[in-house]
């Protein structure tokens, strides 16, 4: 299932595309079925859950995840990728790229219908794409879309994208990512885009979903789409039931109302555990946690301090009561299972006692307590978005574990909002903070790039304020290195380096763990989504697949 | 309160032996009441409730060997009287962060009680005030007053909430402040509707016959005959504020942990791993809570009984 | 009568401008709170160059804020217009009718149970006021007003859910094809008692110490004294005159009617109003907020003309509007 939302999802093989102008041979037959296919798992519905409705169902028009999850049952994109991350054949059969003209160059598939029976052909792919590059459209993904020239139709199945710069990162970011949307239901063009809710709320795309049903706050139900070019879904149904509570989420499943969770909290893992028909997929995504400061601020500039803060947190107790045991403690920005991720960095000891003696070097000097330096006592606020247990209680935990040095923190919880505009303004002392959703290609220079630290005047997500010239360059160097291997050796150089830096207080890469009925089979995940194969979900149970 | 019986009943009976010197009055008033009061025994009982929990609070640190902010997390989620290796006694447990119960509940009872004593006294205030002004003068004075309350009740307060989030930093004076000044709206439109009616009762309209000044019956006359629903607006609000503290942690602006409060210590109940496996966490301070409640409820039943200007000795 | 109609038509001119100062104050108040209406679009994941120009001239909030809430009132005024979410561009309006029968049916379900309960267990308690009964309603009431309701419902619904089997844990229907009243009801009978539990506590307190104040006067007294028969006392002449609490209690919740609730729509899983504001809130979609906003006012306004009204009915002494 695509995850249309993915932005730092990239592919191990766009480079080589890049170079060698590599080509995917595809089948063309529409109503072929994936290899493997299995008639008798066909049948039957699931029921899953979603925390909050969904806002729109027309690609790009929304950000949230929820909208997101039903656009990708619904749409295709030209390309799409597998379990590793990397480019497959999707709406496009075979793409080749030319160097010299920067112009990639698509076969589209032959003989795919809409959901409404018309005739999917280029002049929907060239709609599409500038569509979504169009000043007026209120898209969020605009920014992909900066290195495409032009959009041309050359016959009824095959379309030029040419770049205005070389952009290795376009196939995965772009190509499989943007979902394609037929011409015929926008007849106003990028009003009815913007504004008409009816198409909205009733999307046709090509995919192996069609939408059948929206209630608001209530339910979203897609039905097979039959003919779909990869073969039909086994599902005859999903729905997909708005429960807007996680105890209540634990609750349905364990009622057996609903069939699948998504990700289960740590306060309801345990009632699910002890139902024998369900089962707890833990699955690796991929996220990093930290705790925040801001790095342009006195005594977050001393590398000594902040290593030492790390070394006196306690990060196996957030692994095991926190997180319950699920979750790797963390040393640096890359999840443990990308290939960026350097094995050889270990992960800073606890450790209160060399934190002391580190802190006593740097001139943090205890007095009554609480450690001081020039007058200037060692103690600031922690601040967490409220309506997160998780990150009160690693509050808390840090609280108590700094204390032990003689650093005192205060504890506070913020509105979204204030947290929010704080955290540009870089005037929290420390908080916590995680960032979530990338795979194998990462990148990170929306975090830590100098030119992403957030002004008055431009936004940016790099609100710790890092400002290190080697970290840049590395990540300048990432996105423009062509050789894979090179390519993750620069992360891996620069992982090292940000864990013996200190970068950030690093804690923990979380997992997440989905609930489901033991006989809902078929499920794969990638590290950025957990229903990446949908259509392949099947039922064991005969009697399930009525 | 002293206050003059209005009523046409026969008059409280002075205590004539017990008046000593200038203050006569007030002395035989106070212990009328007080003998009243005592005859309810639940009353009493109520009181005593009552004052104990003031004196958990006033001496919390002698009531425990623990401190409310100093807690490992090692230790979270004993059942209550467990004693760990360590030897320490956990009377009513431990919660998720390790937090001893018994100790988070006697600091706590300090944030909560006096918030909420302090945010009920406010808006029990201005409330009476308001709602007596508006409801005796009715007309036009009524109209305006009403009106502007209809406002206030209008207004998005999230947002005014936000705004004060984002300016202050939280605290115990900063909590009863917001407590008071978005809690005293009901309390006026009640004290209204019993004045609306209060006022056209005989004993008023004889009062105002009589030539007294305005604010001498709405004191003297008519407030004490609407003491009945304000003890129970007051009891409400008691209980309604011991919890809203906790909503406005959630702003970011009540108490924040690990300071305890009974209100935040019951949020933990949102878990459902609380609710079934570890229930002892929000079962104590609910406990405490339901108590002083009934305790003042108690108290406010006894005191109305004997404030009550028809009540016969 | 005509003096009723004037009253009312006098009210309602009344209310044009407190609802247009409601409407100033609530629009400065969200416009100055942090928060940034545009934070939806955001994508965070997308780096750092992004663009907002244009989604904020399309939502037009790069104007100032003066503007913003003149067109807003012009579309209100001119139109009827609530205007359009920033979050899906569906009208205001429709927004908020497709919740509205989900939230009332919950609401006055629950109301209405809180009545039926309220009046009887406070006439009860008074009359046998000190009773083990008493004591027992008294208790009660205080478990609905010092437990949180959020765990009340949990509680709930893990018993008479989970556990018994009674009752669907969640939703407003099993059924989506056909209106199935059964269905409905079913699903309606967990929220509506535990919203109702928290009413009847204070309401049947407030019923219970007007209703001791009322039988103490001298009217009563009189009745009885006629020989007037204990129920014909209590209910035809004493309950009447203890209700103007009642009506002040029931004109401060009648907004929620079609304002919903939060925690009880969020953990039964209703489609509610409750639901539909809080989140329009926390993404600051200034439309939908000022268009609950504004039904909320109205319902403030109107609720107290209610209630203005019906002291005057149950007690025929106080004048509509008369010093």
């Amino acid at each position: 299932m695509q995850n249309f939302k993915k932005k730092l999802l990239t592919t191990s093989l766009a480079s080589a595309v890049a170079l060698s102008g590599f080509s995917f041979l595809g089948t063309d037959s529409a109503d072929a079925a994936r290899p493997g296919f299995d008639p008798k798992k066909v049948g039957g519905k699931v029921i899953l859950t979603s925390f909050s409705d969904a806002v729109r169902l027309i690609p790009y028009t929304t950000n949230d995840s929820a909208s997101n999850r039903i656009q990708g049952m619904i749409f295709d994109a030209l390309l799409s990728t597998n379990q590793n991350g990397d480019p497959i054949p999707s709406l496009a059969t075979k793409y080749t790229f030319d160097k010299k003209s920067n112009t990639y160059t698509f076969d589209l598939r032959k003989g795919v219908k809409w959901h409404d029976g018309k005739p999917f052909t280029a002049d929907d792919v060239v709609f599409s794409y500038n569509m979504f590059m169009n000043p007026k459209s209120i898209n969020s993904y605009k920014n992909d879309f900066k290195a495409i020239k032009s959009v041309t139709k050359v016959n009824s199945h095959q379309v030029k994208i040419a770049l205005k710069e070389v952009d290795a990162l376009i196939v995965t970011n772009v190509f499989s990512a943007a979902a394609i949307i037929p011409e015929h239901q926008f007849p106003k063009g990028v009003d009815d885009y913007n504004k008409n809710t009816k198409i909205h709320r009733n999307p046709i795309g090509t995919g192996p979903f069609k939408f059948k049903e929206w209630k608001t706050d209530e339910r979203v139900v897609v039905v097979a789409n039959k003919s779909y070019w990869d073969g039909r879904p086994y599902m005859d149904e999903v729905i997909t039931r708005i429960l807007p509570d996680a105890n209540v989420e634990a609750i349905n499943l364990l009622k057996g109302d609903v069939d699948w969770v998504e990700a289960l909290t740590p306060a309801t893992i345990g009632q699910v555990a002890k139902d024998k028909d369900l089962k707890i997929t833990k699955w690796d995504y991929g996220q990093f946690d930290y705790v925040g400061f801001n790095a342009e601020k006195a005594p977050f500039t001393d590398k000594n301090v902040r290593i030492a803060l790390t070394h006196a947190l306690d990060r196996q107790s957030i692994v095991d009561k926190i997180y319950l045991g699920k979750a790797y403690i963390a040393s640096g920005p890359f999840h443990p299972k990308i290939p960026q991720n350097n094995t050889s960095v270990k992960a800073l000891s606890f450790d209160p006692k060399k934190a002391e003696d580190m802190l006593d070097k740097a001139g943090w000097k205890l007095q009554n307590g609480v450690r001081e330096k020039n007058g200037k006592k060692l103690e600031f606020d922690f601040y967490y978005n409220n309506g997160s247990k998780t990150r009160e209680k690693i509050g808390l935990l840090t609280q108590q574990n700094w204390a032990k040095i003689g650093v005192k923190v205060n504890v506070r919880s913020l509105e979204w909002s204030i947290f929010l505009d704080r955290l540009d303004k870089g005037e929290m002392d420390t908080y916590a903070l995680g960032w979530g959703g990338y795979d194998g290609n990462v990148e990170h220079s929306g975090f830590f790039h100098t030119d992403a630290i957030p002004t008055s005047t431009k936004s940016g997500n790099n609100a710790t304020r890092i400002s290190d010239p080697k970290i840049d360059k590395w990540l300048d160097d990432y996105r423009k290195e062509t050789d894979r291997n090179k390519r993750i050796k620069l992360y891996q150089d620069m992982h090292k380096y940000m864990a013996e830096n200190g970068t950030l207080i690093w804690t923990v890469h979380p997992m997440k763990n989905m609930g489901h009925d033991k006989d809902l089979k078929g499920i794969k995940t990638t590290l950025s989504s957990a229903m990446f194969n949908l259509q392949d979900w099947y039922w064991g149970t005969a009697s399930k697949r009525k | 309160m002293g206050i003059p019986n209005p009523s046409v009943n026969r008059p409280v009976a002075l205590n004539v032996k017990k008046m000593t010197g200038n203050d006569y009055k007030i002395e035989g008033k106070a212990s009328v009441i007080w003998r009243r009061y005592k005859k309810n025994k639940l009353a009493v009982v109520g009181l005593g409730v009552f004052t104990l929990m003031c004196l958990l609070a006033i001496f919390a640190p002698l009531l425990t060997p623990y401190r409310p902010d100093v807690y490992d997390i090692f230790d979270s989620y004993y059942p209550p009287g467990t004693i760990p290796e360590s030897g320490e006694f956990h009377l009513m447990g431990t919660d998720s962060m390790g937090g001893d119960i018994w100790t988070r509940i006697v600091f706590g009872a300090r944030i909560s009680l006096s918030v909420a004593l302090l945010a009920m006294i406010c808006t029990v205030s201005v409330g009476i005030i308001y709602g007596a002004i508006s409801g005796y003068f009715g007309g036009w004075v009524d109209n305006i007053m009403m009106r502007i309350v209809d406002a206030i009740q209008s207004i998005p307060t999230f947002f005014l909430l936000l705004i004060v989030a984002a300016i202050i930093t939280p605290s115990l004076w900063s909590t009863v402040l917001v407590l008071s000044v978005f809690g005293w709206t009901g309390m006026a439109r009640i004290v209204r509707g019993e004045i609306l009616t209060l006022k056209k009762r005989d004993f008023i309209e004889a009062a105002r016959a009589t030539g007294e000044k305005k604010s001498a019956t709405i004191f003297y006359h008519v407030l004490p005959n609407a003491i009945a629903p304000i003890t129970v607006i007051a009891t409400l609000d008691i209980a309604s504020n011991i919890l809203a503290e906790s909503s406005l942690s959630f702003l970011g602006l009540g108490i924040q942990p690990p300071t305890p409060s009974w209100g935040n210590m019951l949020t933990s109940a949102q878990e459902l791993t609380t609710v079934m496996d570890y229930v002892w966490v929000v079962i104590f301070p609910g406990l405490f809570i339901i108590l002083t409640v009934l305790a003042v409820n108690f108290i406010g039943d006894g005191l109305r009984d004997a404030l009550d200007p028809k009540m016969k000795d | 009568m005509r003096l009723l109609t004037k009253y009312i038509f006098r009210r309602t001119l009344q209310a044009i401008p407190l609802l247009f100062i409601i409407s100033i104050i609530s629009f400065l108040l969200m416009t100055l709170a942090p928060g940034d209406p545009t934070a939806m679009y955001q994508n965070p994941e997308a780096g750092n160059e992004q663009d907002f120009t244009a989604i904020k001239e399309q939502l037009g909030v790069d104007q100032p804020i003066y503007i913003q809430y003149y067109k807003w009132l012009k579309l209100l005024v001119l139109e009827g217009n609530l205007g359009y979410s920033f979050q899906d561009g569906q009208p205001v309006m429709d927004k908020i009718v497709s919740r509205i029968p989900a939230t009332l049916t919950l609401m006055g379900t629950a109301m209405f149970i809180a009545i039926l309960l309220a009046i009887p267990i406070g006439v009860y308690s008074a009359v046998k006021k000190y009773s083990p009964i008493d004591y027992i309603f008294t208790f009660n009431s205080f478990l609905g007003i010092a437990v949180p309701s959020f765990f009340i419902a949990l509680v709930v619904i893990l018993v008479f859910s989970l556990k018994l089997e009674w009752f669907p844990a969640s939703g407003l229907r099993s059924n989506f094809d056909t209106f199935d009243l059964k269905d409905r009801l079913h699903h309606l009978v967990l929220p509506s008692l535990t919203l109702a539990f928290g009413l009847v506590a204070s309401m049947s307190r407030f019923m219970r110490s007007s209703m001791l104040e009322v039988i103490k006067q001298d009217f009563v007294r009189t009745a009885r004294a006629k020989g007037l028969t204990e129920r014909v006392v209590i209910y035809k002449h004493a309950l009447r005159n203890a209700l103007i609490p009642i009506i002040t209690i029931l004109a401060l919740q009648l907004p929620a009617l079609f304002g919903g609730t939060l925690f009880i729509e969020q953990l039964f899983a209703w489609p509610g109003m409750g639901r539909l504001s809080v989140s329009a809130i926390f993404i600051r979609d200034y439309q939908v907020i000022m268009g609950t906003t504004m039904i909320a006012a109205v319902m403030v306004v109107a609720s107290n003309l209610i209630a203005d009204i019906l002291y005057a009915l149950v007690d025929p002494r106080i004048q509509l509007g008369k010093n």
